[in-house]
């Protein structure tokens, strides 16, 4: 049980992080449940928070739970808490326990200095760019679709089959799911095929032969490599032909194949 | 081609809700007539319908088409049956009203059909600086999901799912991931028709992409749910008090704007992954939850909102397999919580009641 507690602390500190929402949100329940303008709401807000808190940290409800949704995502239970109404509600309720317009004003300024200095701001940089395209996907990965299934078109290939590099193997099937790949993000779980081409193909320096004989094991057509590799003649040795370059990568064909 | 396709997946995921739920708007009795009241129910009534269609279609290896056009003809349906019975309910004067319904309304609403009429249509709220403050921050968060992008790897698998869907024209027979035949069905995933939801959309919207329906159209529209839920919220916790409604949704724009502090914030899911079925569940369940066991117990809104309390807690299923926790146990604290409070010891049952599609969904969980 101590073991379940540690992990929920844990859960506990990674959710939260450096900020003081924690403490905001706990002074809130007490002025909910002390302030008397509040006090219909106290079961609403103070007793479902408090029972909710009850329910993650209680070691044996904690235990449970991770029974039933995996400790690996036992955070999101933070979820539960009301954070945002009970934090807002409290501060309207302290707001408004002023009857002078000047503390009212001054008051709203000091709940607000407190939320921007507990938290941190979404919307910057690190979080939001500037959008490549409509799809919200690296341009890269539409280039490379586009150009894998206006071929397969044009040679009449049926269900293409692809392997790609790891940075393109998450956004290749959100643009065009016609082509399959080799490998895709829960490589985990791969087969042994699966593995030794997802190795090979990310390593640094891919050997040509060990790729073209793996992909064709993966009933693979088409190849897609950095351009900066440069390894369309050794590839083209093995029957698999450069057929264009796009977003940086060169796209090989398997001659072999049609 | 393009505009028609948008006007589409607004009729389909805006407009629609909207007449879905307006007879359990006309019903209310704390906020008779409210559009959001209307949307709320709508949306979560859409969202079951879809639900209940969709895992018995992906037991059976229907196709997605033959989904999407069910849910359709039936969503229409229930549209056209709420707006009728909407309609009947506030043309019958007092006399008129059968018994069992004369109860249901406010007094004042029983007989004045034109003025109820009025207040269904409008916002019923006059502009003040504040509320323009809230609004205008609230449109700056929707125009930064919707013009900026956040990449998400999870959508590897929840957006392609969606993708492949429509490509195959198949329910979760293929791997997102690779294009392969699933070996054998995705327990993990099978009872959560989120994605199977943006496929259906992307068909009923004339073959609008997936992924533009989950990148650019979706995050928007899912922020202004949210901020519809705390805005519902806000009236029912300061009623007859504009002021300190606004000043309630003022704080929550800013705690959630600010609630960046780590990358499992309920309000980082919700701005940054608005389309995948758990944010939905951290940032738009969790306060409707709160909102609808109050709007069902501490209100006792009656039959309407025990069955929209069923359909929320349906829909968190629909969103994520989490949805099945984190929506039994809110809903059974909040029943336990106002029990006590209103010594009504019915509330209990009734919750359990409420929560038995979580609970089914749970028990097939747990046998796979």
């Amino acid at each position: 049980m101590a073991s379940v507690f540690s992990e929920v602390i844990r859960h506990f500190t990674n959710y939260f992080a450096d900020s003081f929402y924690p403490v905001l949100f706990l002074i809130a329940l007490l002025l909910i449940f002390f302030h008397p303008g509040a006090k219909k709401e106290q079961a609403a807000l103070c007793g479902s928070n408090l029972l909710f808190l009850a329910i993650i940290f209680c070691p044996l409800t904690a235990y449970v739970v991770i029974q039933m949704i995996d400790s690996l995502v036992y955070w999101r239970m933070f979820w539960l808490l009301s954070l945002p109404v009970a934090l807002a509600f409290a501060f309207v309720h302290l707001i408004h326990g002023f009857s002078r317009k000047t503390l009212r004003a001054l008051s709203a300024v000091l709940a607000s200095a407190a939320i921007v200095c507990s938290g941190q701001f979404i919307f910057t940089g690190e979080t939001f760019s500037v959008r490549a395209n409509n799809f919200k996907i690296p341009t890269e990965a539409i280039y490379v679709a586009e150009s894998i299934s206006t071929h397969a078109q044009e040679e009449g290939v049926e269900n293409p089959k692809a392997v790609v590099p790891i940075a393109l193997c998450s956004y290749i099937r959100q643009y065009d799911a016609s082509i399959r790949l080799a490998y895709g993000r829960n490589m985990v779980k791969g087969e042994v095929t699966q593995t030794k081409l997802y190795a090979e193909i990310n390593s640094e320096a891919p050997r040509a032969k060990r790729l073209a004989r793996l992909a064709r094991k993966a009933e693979c057509t088409y190849i897609v490599l950095p351009a900066s590799l440069s390894l369309d003649k050794k590839l083209a040795k093995h029957s698999f032909i450069k057929i264009t370059e796009a977003g940086g990568y060169a796209i090989y064909f398997d001659s072999e194949s049609a | 081609m393009a505009i028609l396709k948008v006007f589409l997946f607004f009729l389909w995921a805006a407009v629609l809700p909207l007449l879905v739920g307006s007879y359990g708007a006309v019903k209310s009795k704390s906020d008779p007539g409210s559009l959001f009241l209307a949307y709320f129910y709508g949306a979560f009534t859409e969202f079951t319908l879809f639900e209940i269609l969709a895992v018995p279609m992906v037991f059976l290896r229907c196709s997605l088409r033959l989904l999407s056009f069910s849910w359709m003809l039936l969503s229409l349906l229930c549209a056209a049956v709420s707006l009728g019975k909407a309609c009947s309910l506030t043309r019958f004067s007092k006399q008129e009203l059968p018994p069992s319904e004369k109860h249901d309304l406010p007094r004042s609403e029983k007989t004045d059909f034109p003025a109820f009429a009025g207040k269904f249509l409008r916002l019923r709220r006059r502009f003040t600086p504040l509320l323009g403050v809230v609004l205008f921050c609230i449109l700056l968060q929707t125009a930064c999901v919707t013009f900026e992008q956040h990449i998400d790897d999870d959508d590897a698998f929840y957006v392609a799912t969606a993708v492949t869907a429509v490509e195959t024209d198949t329910l979760m027979e293929y791997s997102p991931y690779t294009g392969s035949l699933y070996k054998s069905l995705p327990t993990r995933y099978m009872l959560s028709a989120w994605p199977l939801y943006l496929a259906a959309l992307s068909t009923l919207c004339a073959g609008l992409h997936p992924t533009l329906i989950a990148h650019l159209l979706l995050p928007g529209l899912v922020v202004l749910f949210a901020y519809l839920i705390y805005a519902l919220i806000s009236r029912d916790l300061f009623p007859d008090d504009p002021h300190r409604q606004d000043l309630f949704l003022l704080f929550v724009v800013f705690i959630l704007s600010f609630s960046g502090f780590s990358v499992y914030s309920s309000g980082v899911f919700l701005f940054t992954r608005g389309w995948q079925g758990k944010a939905l569940v951290a940032a738009v369940i969790q306060p409707a939850l709160f909102f609808q066991c109050r709007h069902a117990m501490k209100n006792a809104e009656g039959r309407t909102a025990w069955f929209c309390l069923f359909c929320t807690v349906t829909s968190a299923c629909m969103f994520s397999s989490m949805g099945v926790v984190l929506s039994i146990i809110p809903v059974g604290v909040y029943a336990i919580v106002y029990a006590f409070e209103q010594k009504n010891w019915r509330f209990l049952p009734c919750s359990a009641l409420a929560c038995s599609s979580a609970i089914i969904c749970g028990v097939i969980y747990l046998i796979l």
